[in-house]
This record gives structure tokens, sequence and C-alpha cells, in this order.
């Protein structure tokens, strides 16, 4: 968990949860029982696989929570700062913020992304530089969103 | 050989494949090396491999596993399955 990254900027960025798992059936139900019993709710959720492990990211609606029930059950668990950049869910959304990151020259380690209830469609990203991508979305007049109305969409 | 993202906790199996022998390490994960980007994960992977390699010039294959799923043993005779049947 780097704590440094993103200091400050709290309203800007998003938590999200990443664990490791291996590639073995049970594996998913098993972290997602644990939140459930603690009444988590999962806003975005993406796996990715490398043959015998795989990373989970999520979103959650309580993060630090979430963190401590899964860190106590032994997980392999870490809080990563990424971007929550809202945008219309209409075509040509995605071609907009693709090439603001382009022209700033900051590259995305990974992205998902999902439609909220209000006609947004939210993306979620991890980029090398944090500080930077947030400072060039706004110049841009990009909406990041921040943990508090991530609870709300 | 010292590498401070592999713990305590490691498993050694030994297989033969056809007239040769395969080593495989499992290595629990621990959350000082754990990252969420995949490209980081595979680093390690071919860190730990490649030091390995270096210290017994062998092609060990390195599997990353859940941090308490290896069984716990004081001796470091447990820690090495031999699969092999000479």
């Amino acid at each position: 968990m780097d704590i440094r990254q993103g200091a400050g900027m709290e309203d800007k960025i998003i938590k999200q949860i990443s664990l490791f798992a291996e590639n073995k059936p049970g594996r998913l139900a098993n972290v997602a029982d644990k939140l459930k019993s603690a009444g988590i709710n999962i806003r975005a959720f993406t796996i990715a696989e490398s043959g015998d492990f795989g990373i989970i990211r999520m979103v959650v609606d309580n993060t630090d929570n979430a963190y401590s029930i899964l860190h106590n059950a032994g997980f392999t668990v870490s809080e990563t700062s990424v971007l929550g950049i809202e945008m219309d869910d209409v075509p040509g959304s995605m071609s907009r913020i693709a090439e603001v990151f382009g022209k700033a020259k900051i590259n995305i380690d990974y992205a998902y992304a999902f439609v909220t209830r209000n006609q947004k469609a939210l993306l979620i990203v991890r980029v090398n530089e944090i500080e930077k991508a947030v400072k060039t979305l706004e110049e841009e007049n990009v909406k990041l969103m921040g943990m508090k109305e991530l609870e709300n969409i | 050989m010292n590498i401070p993202e592999v713990g305590n906790h490691f498993m050694i199996i030994l297989d033969r494949i056809g007239p040769l022998d395969d080593m495989k390490v499992q290595i629990e994960m621990n959350e000082s090396a754990f990252s969420d980007r995949m490209s980081d994960m595979m680093a390690l992977k071919k860190k730990i491999s490649g030091a390995l390699r270096h210290v017994l010039n062998l092609a060990v294959e390195v599997e990353l596993v859940e941090h308490g799923s290896l069984p716990r043993s004081e001796g470091k005779s447990k820690k090495v399955i031999d699969n092999r049947k000479i």
C-alpha cells in the first residue's frame, strides 16, 4: 500500500482493493463470502489472470473495512490508488479520455469500466503517474470521482 | 541466495518427466511482495527463477501460491516433495 501516492487528493482518487488468488475453484467464493458476511457491497470488479494465479481488483463501498477483513482472513491484499473517471454513456467518451492520456504521455497500467445507474459510465484506471493524470484530466474538464461519490452511483 | 520477497514458506516439488528430472518451487505470496500490476508479479517470478537458475544451474518453474496454503513444518526435509519413481 503506497500511502504517499496521491496524498491530499482524496476526493479525486479511488482506493481499490487488490487481492492475490490462486487459480483454483472456490477461491473467489471464499473472498466473496468474507465480503458478504461483513455487508460490503462490490461496486466494480475484475480479475486479471495469469495461469496459476490471478489478481482480483475491486472497488467496494467500504475499502478500509474490506481490507481489514480480507487481511485478517489471511488473504494477500493491498489498497491501490486508482482514478474513477466519469464519462457520458455515449459513443466517443472512451476515445476522448484515451486521447487525453495519449497526448499527455500518461501510461495506463490497467483499466476496467462499467455503466452506472445514472446513465453515466465509470472508467477505473491505474496509471503510472497519478498526480500528473489528475492534473491533466482536470485541465481537460474531465470529472473524477472520489470515494464518497462512488457510494452513490 | 537472498531474495527478500521470498519468505520462509516454500515447497520444492521434484518430478521425473521422461528421462529428465523436473523441479518446481511453490512460494507463498506475502503482502510486501504483492503488486496489483501483473507485470510486477511476472517480474517477481522471473527474478526468483533467475536467481535459482544462477545458483543451481537448473531451470526451475516458480509457482506463486496463497499465503498459508503450504504445510507448515520445522525441518528442511519437509520442504521437499519427491514424486520421482526411480
